[in-house]
């Protein structure tokens, strides 16, 4: 797969084939430009985050109520909204805020769900039952209202929204890893291993997991996208990131109660939201084309 | 048939059951004191107590689910901490609002989604194909709130041509309706985008079996080969997408209350949340789990009707 390197003796020894695999995945990749076109957009986007406090012109929560719907001028490139904040710094900062929900939230439930996932599907028996049932009943609900009851038991707040999120995804990686488990726990290569000796844990590390990775590298590319969907829907309900701080979601609530006068302090970063959840989409999709093991990956 | 339903509903029952039961305990076993919650960090221990006291806090958690099971079999789901109003009275009024905008949001995300698919299939790979894909790409990268606010906007603000907010008045249908097609139009928007897809993909699999090359070999229009029948065969997997989608129209739904201020469900489990209003919280959220799997369950039933070759 992507990230197992093997040398040219390696490559020698299995006829080519392996050599053979990376000019397939490699002309996939090429044949996947919209997947680019996702990249440049979710690094331009993330870079000018990530540089807020350099190409931010304001302090996010600096307020000047004597210039408030102010339209964007060069002091104020996109504006101002109802507290005269500058907007532009705003987006900057919610945008990072958001990100960063979203991604931690989406790679600690791809970790944690991967490896219950993993360790459901090799163990079987009441282990993968128990786990397949908790998750049937996690994804009973919809993941919105899953995410508001958890932050109606946690409370509003960034890392409560995160752990919310978390669990929202958590069943979807459990049965994205588990699901390939069941044909590869048969292989003749595992029993082998089993065979000499090898404990469960290192089957899992040694043998399954760098199988599986592929497929749930694919799902945290697209469920990234979910994520910052989810976290923008919770924020934008007042649930994530509290006022003064900004969030994309809370900015698009906030704009709203000055959708008249500043219709722009909702919109444009409602259109932030969805040029990021497009662009990981974009990714995603490619990835998923590229790592599909119909391609030979 | 009968006997594939009756274990269907059997375990939708027990699957609604179970999620109820999580919801109810994840209220109590989760960490934070509710009565601390609802009466901030600095209320008195005797406030406290007496609020546990009031909410039945202090009774053993068995006792607890007990009483409330045997509430949901009488009606009974408590009083709001806030407006001291029956629950069951507030979700009851809730719930017509919230069906309504489902169910004409439905209607519309199919009368959109499924022609702007079957389109999108026949004229494979040209310009309309392309222009319906990328349409739906973007209209799926769009959180659900951005298609109410876009709406409220042109539709309300600039044009006026439909109210701001409210749900209007239910006994009077024009009313109701005025008050319903923005908001149901934004989910129908949500739905359309993915049902177009799907539609898509069904149809080019229908459109690819080698039935279609006997239907046009025998002569028939092209038009009839395509709607009667692949599209006849494509709407079976486009049900079931539809009755799944469903759950994700009931929680977008509570971002649309929000934006259009529907007296919906979704409204008033949004304000409990804030208030912390814990009874609220806990029986809305299991009317709309329940409705979920309710929904999930129909599609299952549906499925089986709609394709006499299904036996289970």
């Amino acid at each position: 797969m992507l990230l197992i390197r093997k040398t040219s003796a390696a490559n020698a020894a299995s006829g080519g084939r392996i050599e053979e695999k990376n000019v397939k995945w490699r002309a996939a990749l090429k044949r996947n430009k919209l997947a680019y076109v996702g990249a440049c957009i979710v690094l331009i986007v993330a870079g000018a985050a990530a540089l807020a406090d350099s190409i931010a012109t304001h302090p996010p929560v600096a307020m000047d109520l004597q210039h408030r719907f102010a339209p964007p001028s060069r002091t104020h490139l996109l504006g101002t909204d109802r507290f005269g904040r500058d907007l532009y710094s705003r987006l900057l900062y919610g945008t990072r805020a958001s990100l960063l929900m979203g991604c931690v939230s989406t790679f600690c439930s791809a970790c944690i769900g991967s490896l219950l996932g993993v360790f459901g599907g090799l163990r079987g028996g009441w282990f993968d039952s128990l786990l397949m049932k908790g998750v049937d009943i996690l994804m009973a609900l919809p993941s919105l209202l899953l995410g508001m009851l958890l932050v109606a038991v946690l409370g509003p707040g960034q890392n409560k929204v995160m752990i919310a999120i978390g669990l929202a995804l958590l069943p979807r990686f459990i049965r994205v890893a588990r699901a390939p488990v069941l044909s590869l726990r048969e292989a003749a290569y595992v029993e082998a291993a089993r065979a000499i000796g090898a404990g469960e844990v290192r089957v899992a590390l040694v043998h399954i997991i760098p199988n599986v990775l592929g497929t749930v590298i694919v799902a945290v590319a697209l469920w990234l996208s979910t994520a910052l969907r989810l976290e923008a829907s919770l924020g934008f309900l007042g649930f994530g990131v509290q006022e003064p701080d900004p969030s994309l979601g809370l900015m698009v609530s906030d704009g709203l109660k000055s959708l008249l006068h500043a219709p722009h302090a909702s919109f444009v970063p409602g259109v932030l939201i969805a040029i990021l959840v497009l662009g990981f989409n974009l990714i995603g999709d490619g990835l998923r084309d590229v790592l599909d093991p119909k391609l030979g990956a | 048939m009968l006997a594939y339903a009756l274990r269907r509903l059997s375990a939708g029952v027990v699957t609604a059951a179970v999620v109820v039961t999580c919801i109810f305990f994840a209220m109590r076993v989760l960490p934070g004191d509710p009565a601390i919650a609802i009466l901030g960090d600095y209320a008195s221990q005797e406030a406290v107590e007496a609020l546990r006291e009031n909410l039945n806090l202090n009774q053993p958690l068995w006792r607890q689910y007990l009483s409330f099971w045997i509430g949901v079999v009488q009606g009974d789901l408590g009083r709001s901490f806030s407006s001291r109003r029956p629950v069951a009275s507030m979700i009851g009024q809730a719930l017509p609002y919230t069906f309504s905008l489902i169910a004409l949001g439905v209607l519309l995300g199919c009368l959109m989604g499924v022609p702007l698919g079957v389109l999108s299939a026949v004229k494979r790979n040209t310009w309309v194909d392309h222009l319906a894909r990328v349409a739906s790409l973007i209209g799926l990268s769009f959180p659900s709130f951005l298609f109410a606010i876009g709406l409220l906007y042109i539709f309300s603000l600039k044009l006026g041509l439909f109210p701001i907010m409210g749900g209007g008045d239910l006994s009077s249908v024009v009313d109701t309706l005025h008050h319903l097609f923005l908001p149901a139009l934004g989910l129908g928007l949500m739905l359309a985008a993915f049902l177009s897809r799907a539609t898509r993909s069904a149809m080019l699999e229908a459109l690819g079996q080698d039935y279609m090359t006997t239907a046009r070999s025998k002569g028939l229009a092209e038009r009839v080969v395509v709607y009667k029948h692949a599209l006849r065969n494509a709407l079976l997997p486009v049900a079931t997408f539809v009755g799944v989608y469903v759950g994700v129209l009931l929680a977008a739904g509570v971002i649309s209350d929000v934006v259009f201020g529907r007296p919906g469900l979704g409204r008033l489990l949004a304000e409990s949340i804030r208030r912390r209003d814990y009874v609220v919280i806990q029986s809305g959220l299991m009317v709309l789990a329940v409705m979920v799997v309710a929904t999930n369950l129909l599609t299952d039933l549906v499925y089986c009707v709609i394709d006499p070759r299904i036996r289970y």
